[in-house]
């Protein structure tokens, strides 16, 4: 094209056109604000893709501490002291258990059902671990939280409950 | 005659090379663009999916935490896509998958609680501990949803799970 170009100047000598470093000045101008856009798309994908694992995560943490406080319910109907099921430490528990088992750092798995849980099913990113620490005698700080990898980063979302002996 | 011997318009090879070279920025940046618009769409797309169904299971989990649960629904198999609550205030409260989207009742009424653009696949719900066993009741909530649009392709279904524990003091 350059030789074209050449041959065309050369039959007719002005110079009142756009020149071949003109075109590509424009054209690299061009790319420079195409380029942005695209990466403006790219990034408002992931952070929805981002949002969706944490919106997940969130519902998964709490039903984490959902389960923990209906043990310390299961206590008091059972006349149990307070803190007989929930004991301080790291544990696990999924949606149909009725205890909480050391925690293991194993990943949650999705059946067929939908059913996020250590049963079977394709393994997921989401880690659960409950910790449990006694803030008193009459009160339980639980702390679940669901970690998961993220193009290379950890992300997790806790979520915090107080569990006091009331009844 | 000499006005039309004047060489100051352009010539046909010109024209030509002009129009090749602006064809080829206007498909290679049309590709971009397109490919930027699909990318949006999605991303608005996943968006719709998930206010949808977190509102639907932030209003579920409010209903249900203060409800009390029939014995009969006890399923530990998650197979109840209707769940019937007995709440406090507003008295028989049912949710159900009306299949395209989540129906509450409330006093006879019904309603959508989902966007019409949000196609809800499953809504089905696990029931632990229905009724006086020593436990307290646990209803655990499962969501399939995805963006209801004829381009399923680029579509990422959305599988989310919750459990609420009744706060039901009195049925034990």
């Amino acid at each position: 094209m350059a030789g074209l170009l050449l041959e065309m100047s050369m039959m007719t000598p002005r110079s009142n056109g756009f020149s071949l470093l003109e075109a590509l000045v424009a054209l690299f101008l061009l790319t420079m604000g195409i380029i942005p856009a695209l990466l403006v798309a790219t990034a408002s994908l992931r952070s929805s893709d981002g949002i969706r694992s944490g919106l997940i995560a969130s519902q998964l943490a709490q039903e984490g501490a959902e389960i923990t406080r209906s043990f310390r319910d299961a206590d008091w109907f059972a006349g149990n002291a307070f803190g007989t099921r929930i004991t301080t430490g790291d544990w696990e528990v999924a949606w149909n258990d009725d205890a909480l088992t050391p925690a293991t750092g194993q990943p949650l798995l999705l059946d067929a059902t939908g059913l996020y849980s250590y049963a079977g099913g394709v393994e997921t990113p989401f880690v659960r671990t409950l910790t449990i620490s006694a803030e008193s005698a009459f009160e339980f700080l639980v702390q679940s939280e669901v970690a998961w990898e993220e193009r290379g980063r950890t992300r997790s979302v806790i979520v915090e409950s107080h569990i006091y002996d009331w009844y | 005659m000499t006005g039309i011997k004047k060489k100051n318009g352009f010539t046909l090879i010109e024209t030509v090379v002009a129009t090749f070279v602006f064809s080829v920025v206007v498909i290679a940046s049309q590709g971009v663009f397109g490919k930027a618009l699909t990318v949006v769409k999605s991303g608005t797309a996943a968006q719709r999916v998930q206010e949808s169904a977190q509102y639907a299971l932030e209003l579920m989990a409010r209903d249900i935490r203060v409800s009390s649960v029939s014995a009969d629904q006890e399923d530990a198999l998650c197979a109840l896509s209707q769940l019937i609550l007995v709440h406090p205030v507003l008295g028989s409260v049912v949710y159900r998958h009306d299949s395209t989207s989540i129906e509450r009742t409330v006093g006879g009424t019904s309603g959508h609680i989902t966007a019409d653009d949000v196609l809800i696949q499953g809504l089905s719900f696990c029931v632990r501990h229905a009724g006086v066993d020593g436990e307290q009741t646990r209803v655990t909530i499962l969501i399939d949803a995805v963006y209801n649009s004829e381009k399923t392709s680029e579509q990422k279904e959305l599988r989310v799970q919750t459990t609420v524990s009744l706060r039901d003091y009195e049925t034990e």
